[in-house]
């Protein structure tokens, strides 16, 4: 009884904050349903591990945050980040008053933009949930709730604060997508993750991420409900998606002689497209040099910014609203020629390289005891290259259009000591440029490089003046030796 | 040429301690003292990124020994960029100044000729040693602040090519154990042999107790070829070679046995290697008629197995021919041997599209408005301290790094390398280290194309495009003279150019 008491105690509390008059009035209600809408994540994972890619990867563990929602459908799913769940193996949830945890499982997972959906194996455990309401974007200074399990406690927390910033911000999950953020200043502590943020009793956004102490302090970070309603809406369908793109880079035009040159007039609008990227949404549409003058009918300002909702954002947050295979309008100036032009959204793969890769297994291919890679951040956390080749390659992918003549980089990354290679100490890792007269593209091409018939297997990399040479007789016998040598189970994974 | 140890290029700290050094009873260590004076310099470094600035300004004291001819000779690091050079007899003697007579930053050697004659009354020369062999004692001399001769032995471990500077070329050098007691005018000292003058100590690493010094035959080529005309350094082939690893790679490149050699893995563009038809992956069997081995080593009759460039730098001036046996592979066992006739050269920093160093003590620039333009270097990339190579701009770093694989025709790279802003230039400071690829039109090979294709606007704007994403910048050009005026006044900045 005493155990009982002691649990109700905690919405109690609340009423005390709901006494202010300028948030949260109804949060005694809310209160005391919130236990039954915020769920405790208990995930077993597994990291890939890029340093010796055939094997499984590291077993580790940890707990986030998650709430219930109806989703797309009508049925009721557990909302989270996709950071708590990635590379899972293992995912049980548990909330206040009841006595065993329930098996879940990842419906869809949204790296780009840290979300993901859970279904519940058993249907039970929903019975007696209250499936959170979605709300809108706050304003700024206004109060908020963040609620969830940090630093590995059993019971519900709650901290408050208030709405600081809205902006365009970077998701740190993927390392290279950026969407909308609200900054709150309301403690957020690992374990958050995933968790509700509450106004008014429906959900503003998802805590997804903060600093350490040492950098910021009263800085956390949400996923807000634009973001949110994308990834459900982008869903419905069935698969999820993911963003689109233009795929320009484009500079202010803020200087009055750049202005008058382009015979633009004083009125503070317009940027300067300066890369159009040939994978993207725009290639084929857009060109170096253009003016671009609105996008959707509203203008763009000088700075990049467009007005929405009568607040100044980024212009890529049209382009963020839109899913794959929307038209997007934009009015340009073309060699002093205004022009419209519509073209149709998709994604780019090409960035997906520079960011961080979850629930994949690491590709690549072993052969008489080298080691080859694909090029990828995974790849470079996991083996830290000296290589300034590999380091340039990695960083002026896109920027540099590298993709273009080769979609993947492969990358010589390790040399299995070996009997073969006796003679041949202090070989460097390298970016492969070719073998066995083949140029290579992609992991692909290494391997049918190898499979051609060849007296001696040649490995030539970008700037090395010597070829590694193997026998190919040697090579084949000193496969299996190899991999039985270091346990490696197969010896490629394309 | 492969493997040495990273020892910091450090003076002998500036330190008085209590007299340590081992004296040898059977030297008269106060003759030795008669063969060298005490050299203080002061020394100011260009700015290389505010290139109108020069850096704080420092001293070095050293000793520098007295050799044929009057003049005194020290290593480059002790006078490069000095303002000012002061010379002192050890004991309470008379002061003078120097001049720098001929200088080579790369095999860091210089040799001082003192402005008053007089100082160099009642002293004697040190002759140069020709020869030592691993294994001698020699002596190292510094000197104690009342101006006696200090002697420590060192024990001379190695003699190898190995590098000057982390980005500096390679040249043979000595390697001796030895405890060098921190005194104080130590930056430079003197190594003896026999009552000879051995070497220059260049660095010291009190942890390993080494000592790596410049030898007395690369003294000796120093000082025969530093006195003619249009001297630019040692003589030099103009490639870099790695050995040729694993049984199977000499199998596939037929060379055959009883060749051996090593591999070119790059070649300096109009170098004195690519003049005479020398190619990437040409194995380098034999070199001024001696059989080079699998690392890369020349048998010398006294010194033993020592990389072949020695037979550049060491044996050889520039101008001399320089004949090359190389076998080209086609692979799959098959090549051909050929053979390559060079024509050694020194340094030609006019083919350097990035060069190692800067030449003279000041630093090229043109302003634009508020845009400064500098040509790449690798003295620029160095402003960004010791880790340069991960801190300085990436895009820039590469390029010096892989310079030789730019296209052929590739002269000087011309930067933004720092945008002041301005109403003009506003927004556009995140172009700074871009490199530059065309004003009005103009493609651009260096700070004279700047400055030429600046005379020629168009519709009264310079247009600047830059490489990559950045788009390019237009500045109005009836306003730039003002503007120049204004920020110069407003940085302090003396000069609109230099030249």
């Amino acid at each position: 009884m005493l155990g009982l008491n002691l649990s109700l105690m905690l919405p109690t509390t609340l009423p005390l904050s709901a006494k202010d008059p300028t948030s949260e009035n109804r949060g005694n209600v809310i209160g005391q349903n919130l236990p039954a809408s915020i769920v405790r994540i208990e995930v077993t994972d597994q990291e890939a591990d890029y340093a010796s890619p055939w094997n499984a990867g590291h077993i580790g563990g940890g707990i986030g945050s998650g709430f219930v929602i109806i989703a797309p459908g009508g049925k009721k799913r557990i909302l989270t980040n996709a950071h708590v769940v990635s590379n899972a193996r293992f995912i049980t949830l548990t909330r206040e008053r009841v006595s065993h945890p329930y098996t879940a499982h990842v419906e869809f997972i949204a790296h780009d933009c840290d979300l993901a959906l859970l279904s519940v194996d058993d249907p039970a455990f929903f019975e007696g949930t209250v499936p959170l309401e979605l709300g809108g974007v706050p304003l700024i200074e206004s109060g908020v709730s963040v609620y969830g399990y940090p630093l590995g406690g059993e019971r519900l927390s709650v901290t408050r604060g208030v709405v600081s910033k809205i902006d365009f911000d970077l998701y740190t999950h993927s390392g290279v997508d950026s969407h909308l953020v609200i900054q709150i200043d309301a403690a957020i502590n690992p374990g958050n993750s995933g968790g509700p943020v509450l106004q008014d009793g429906k959900v503003v956004g998802v805590a997804f991420q903060g600093y350490s102490g040492e950098v910021a302090q009263n800085v956390g970070f949400m996923i807000p409900i634009p973001v949110i309603a994308r990834f459900l809406k982008d869903l419905s369908k069935g698969t999820y998606t993911g963003y689109t793109d233009l795929s320009i880079a484009f500079r202010p035009l803020l200087s009055a002689p750049s202005r008058r040159v382009l015979g633009l007039a004083n009125d503070d609008l317009g940027v300067l497209v300066t890369d159009v990227q040939e994978k993207g949404s725009s290639h084929g549409f857009l060109q170096k040099g253009d003016v671009l003058h609105s996008i959707d009918n509203h203008p763009i300002a000088s700075n990049g910014r467009v007005e929405l909702n009568r607040e100044s954002v980024d212009m890529t947050e049209i382009v963020e609203q839109k899913f794959e295979g929307e038209k997007v309008r934009i009015a340009v100036l073309r060699d002093g020629k205004p022009l419209v032009i519509e073209f149709p959204l998709h994604g780019t793969w090409s960035f997906r390289m520079q960011g961080n890769s979850y629930d994949e297994k690491p590709r690549y291919l072993l052969y008489g005891g080298l080691l080859f890679q694909p090029l990828d951040r995974n790849f470079l956390k996991a083996n830290s290259m000296a290589d300034l080749r590999i380091k340039q390659a990695f960083e002026n992918f896109v920027e540099k259009h590298l993709y273009v003549e080769r979609p993947e980089i492969v990358v010589l990354s390790r040399i299995l000591a070996d009997p073969i290679h006796k003679e041949c100490d202090g070989l460097r890792p390298g970016i492969v440029d070719s073998i066995n007269g083949r140029k290579i593209h992609s992991l692909a091409d290494v391997s049918a490089a190898f499979d051609q018939p060849a007296l001696y297997d040649v490995v030539i990399l970008d700037g090395i003046g010597a070829p590694i040479v193997l026998s190919r007789e040697e090579a084949l016998k000193a496969n299996p030796r190899i991999m039985l040598t270091y346990g490696i189970p197969s010896p490629r994974n394309l | 040429m492969k493997r040495f140890l990273p020892m910091l290029r450090l003076p002998l700290l500036v330190f008085l301690l209590i007299p340590m050094g081992c004296r040898e009873k059977n030297t008269t260590p106060q003759k030795l003292a008669e063969s060298v004076l005490r050299v203080t310099s002061t020394i100011q470094y260009p700015d290389n990124k505010r290139p109108w600035l020069k850096k704080q300004p420092f001293t070095r004291v050293g000793l520098g020994t007295i050799i044929e001819g009057g003049r005194l000779l020290v290593t480059a690091d002790m006078v490069a960029h000095a303002s000012y050079i002061a010379l002192e007899k050890p004991e309470d003697g008379p002061k003078g100044t120097a001049t720098v007579e001929a200088i080579d930053e790369e095999c860091n050697l210089a040799i001082l000729k003192p402005v008053e004659p007089e100082l160099l009354k009642g002293t004697s020369p040190l002759p140069i040693d020709t020869m030592i062999l691993p294994g001698s004692i020699i002596q190292i001399l510094q000197l104690e602040p009342n101006g006696a001769p200090a002697l420590s032995l060192a024990n001379l471990t190695t003699v190898a090519v190995m590098p000057y500077s982390p980005d500096g070329g390679s040249y043979l050098l000595y390697r001796a154990s030895t405890t060098i007691p921190q005194r104080e005018g130590s930056f430079v000292i003197p190594a003896l042999h026999e009552g000879k003058l051995a070497g220059l100590v260049m660095r010291y690493d009190p942890r390993t107790q080494s000592a790596d010094i410049i030898p007395s035959l690369l003294i000796g080529r120093f000082m025969k070829e530093c006195g003619k005309p249009g001297y630019s350094g040692l003589a030099r082939a103009g490639l870099t070679d790695e050995e040729a690893r694993g049984r199977t790679l000499r199998e596939w490149l037929g060379a055959g046995k009883g060749l051996n050699g090593i591999i070119i893995t790059s070649i300096d563009p109009n170098g004195p290697a690519e003049k005479a038809g020398l190619r990437k992956a040409d194995l380098i069997v034999k070199a001024g008629g001696k059989p080079i081995d699998g690392q890369g080593n020349y048998t010398d009759p006294r010194l033993g197995k020592i990389n072949f460039s020695n037979l550049a730098t060491l044996e050889s001036s520039p101008g001399d021919k320089w004949e090359i046996v190389y076998f080209r592979s086609v692979g799959e066992g098959t090549g051909t041997l050929g053979t390559a006739t060079l024509t050694l050269e020194g340094r030609n920093p006019l083919t350097e599209i990035s060069p190692a160093r800067l030449q003279g003590d000041s630093v090229p620039y043109t302003f634009l408005g508020g845009l400064l333009f500098q040509e790449l270097s690798r003295p620029y990339l160095q402003e960004w301290g010791a880790n340069w190579r991960s801190d300085a701009p990436q895009n820039l770093v590469a390029l010096d790094a892989f310079q030789k694989d730019l296209p052929k025709d590739q002269k000087r790279l011309v930067i933004v390398s720092l945008v002041l802003p301005s109403s003009q230039t506003i927004g556009l400071q995140e172009l700074a280290n871009k490199v530059v690829v065309n004003i009005n039109g103009m493609p651009i090979h260096g700070l004279a194309d700047v400055r030429e294709a600046a005379t020629h606007p168009k519709n009264g704007f310079q247009q600047i495009d830059l490489e990559g994403s950045a788009g390019p910048i237009y500045l109005d050009a009836a306003t730039l003279p003002s503007e120049e005026a204004r920020l110069s006044s407003e940085y302090g900045i003396p000069a609109k150019a230099n030249p």
